[in-house]
């Protein structure tokens, strides 16, 4: 059951920078595209800082500090999608401490090599970009993320599969979850779906995906639904 | 095997960015409107299908543990290379948003690692080579197997080289290769066996249900544009890291260019006076420790971290102020 758990959490969360992002506050209300394109530069600054200049990185802490404040979000909300993200992308440089054992810094004759100062800076600028994006979201509906993208050009065909594929995560989250709770209540145990259910546990949800997807587009097509050759 | 934007500096990430959208550009060029707009609700659902597949866990058999599938595949052999890479796309880019898995930078790579090698390299040039003479559950099984295996080899490559060009690892590149390369040869067996499995489900439900190819008229892509983006974003990234790299504090750096020195004499005995009393009260003069406990070279970047450290401490007492002063004004509106 502790699939269902981490099903429910992620719903949970995406609902909840949802609410947020549907406020009016000061940052809510700019221009998607702007909002989009400042987060883009900042994380490209942070990003060309070199690994060894902590000092620096730590600075660039300021912005989300900032605006988590301005635009009045719950620390907790965007704590508790941080964190575990900033330590698994981390995950490919956690051995430079062993590389890198040169003292670079003594305080008070305690020795930090250069391997975990550019750990450190890693780690900050990890929890530093990921916070700018989750801001970003948290003040952005995924409707006005859509606008922002088409005012910078990106094609309307691709923008709108966006927006779909955003919409249709809740509705797949809960049929995945019942047919997994449904097939652990018949399991015995274990973790995983064994291998025999392998084809028609998944191959069920997708075929019902594509009955469902059937009826969207009939849906849609009732609805005057049309793209056209626009890009 | 997603990518950070923290490991990345802003050439290789750029650079990517751009090629991810050429290939996206690509992609969306080779669909006709029509044929688009009736497989868009499918390329969205199956997209949704997507993130709620990396929540099932398949338990591997003979080893105790269990894994999800990456799906770049499973995507392709459903709705064909082009709506696959497009779907693909906007999960990474909702993952990237909202899920922290990822970045904004590294999309490109992603998409390139992720995406490219399996959509538009392995799949049409192994899988398609082996279900070519009639499909069969058995071809379909070596096909996906196969084929997951050159994607992910390939894939875990791009991972590798872009962290490496990027700088931002200290693992030697050979050492780097051997830790990645075998791990993702036994995902890539498990994730083309996952994807085989379900593939001859479907097959056996109903052929149909897999992309068959059609006579595709692609529109002439403009590859000045290409070029373009590619040249456009070299120079932004040169840019940017030329900025961020260089060394004197941009005040410093002016005068030093204007003054021809680079601190400015004073010779005022007032200037002198305060001089000599800041020395004394600071505890960190010109950038480093006046107590003795740290090493002189390496003083500039202990106070450049504490400095940035004290910074932050004030921004979060800036940032509470903020909350308290609008919850205090929320309470008398």
């Amino acid at each position: 059951m502790r699939d269902m758990n981490r099903f429910v959490k992620s719903m949970f969360n995406l609902a909840e920078l949802e609410q947020l992002s549907r406020r009016k506050t000061m940052i809510n209300k700019w221009h998607p595209s702007i909002k989009i394109i400042i987060t883009f530069i900042y994380i490209l600054i942070l990003t060309s800082v070199d690994g060894y200049e902590l000092g620096k990185v730590l600075l660039f802490g300021v912005y989300p500090i900032l605006l988590l404040s301005i635009a009045d979000i719950p620390t907790r909300v965007i704590a508790s999608k941080l964190i575990i993200p900033a330590f698994i992308s981390i995950s490919l440089v956690a051995f430079n401490p062993l590389f890198d054992q040169e003292i670079v810094l003594v305080i008070n004759n305690i020795g930090i090599s250069g391997g975990v100062i550019s750990l450190c800076s890693l780690f900050s600028k990890s929890l530093f970009t990921i916070s700018a994006t989750l801001i970003l979201v948290s003040t952005t509906s995924i409707e006005k993320i859509g606008d922002g993208l088409r005012w910078l050009r990106i094609p309307k065909k691709l923008v709108i599969l966006l927006l779909l594929v955003y919409r249709y995560i809740g509705v797949l989250l809960d049929e995945v979850s019942k047919t997994i709770e449904a097939y652990q209540l018949r399991a015995n145990g274990g973790s995983g779906i064994h291998i025999s259910a392998w084809g028609s546990l998944v191959g069920q949800i997708i075929i019902r995906s594509i009955k469902r997807s059937e009826e969207i587009y009939n849906a849609m097509l009732l609805r005057g639904y049309h793209i056209g050759d626009e890009e | 095997m997603h990518m950070s934007d923290a490991l990345l500096t802003p050439v290789v990430g750029v650079t990517m960015l751009a090629t991810g959208s050429g290939t996206l550009g690509y992609s969306i060029r080779s669909i006709k409107s029509d044929i688009y707009e009736k497989r868009l609700p499918l390329m969205g659902v199956m997209g949704a299908f997507l993130f709620a597949a990396q929540m099932i866990n398949f338990s591997i058999p003979g080893t105790g543990s269990s894994g999800h599938i990456g799906g770049a595949l499973l995507l392709a052999i459903i709705l064909g290379p082009y709506a696959g890479f497009l779907t693909l796309a906007t999960v990474l880019f909702i993952q990237a948003l909202f899920f922290a898995d990822g970045g904004l930078l590294a999309l490109g790579c992603n998409l390139m690692n992720m995406g490219f090698f399996t959509i538009f390299l392995a799949y049409p040039y192994v899988y398609k080579k082996i279900v070519k003479n009639g499909l069969s559950k058995k071809t379909i099984m070596i096909g996906s197997i196969l084929t997951a295996i050159i994607g992910l080899q390939l894939g875990s490559l791009g991972v590798v080289l872009e962290t490496y060009l990027s700088g931002r690892t200290q693992l030697p590149i050979g050492l780097f290769l051997l830790f990645m390369q075998p791990i993702h040869l036994a995902i890539g067996f498990i994730e083309g066996i996952v994807t085989g499995i379900i593939v001859n489900y479907l097959y056996t439900q109903n052929p149909n249900y897999l992309f068959q190819d059609e006579v595709i008229k692609r529109k002439p892509i403009r590859r000045s544009n290409i070029a373009l983006i590619l040249l456009v974003a070299l120079v932004i990234g040169g840019m940017v890291s030329q900025y961020a790299s260089s060394n004197p504090d941009g005040l410093e750096w002016s005068i030093y260019k204007s003054a021809s020195a680079s601190e400015i004499n004073n010779d005022s005995s007032v200037i002198d006076w305060f001089n000599k009393t800041q020395e004394k009260l600071a505890i960190m003069p010109d950038y480093s420790f006046a107590d003795d406990g740290i090493k002189e070279s390496i003083g500039t970047s202990v106070s450049g971290i504490f400095g940035s450290l004290l910074t932050l401490c004030l921004t979060i007492l800036v940032g509470t102020i903020i909350r308290r002063k609008r919850r205090g004004n929320e309470r008398y509106e």
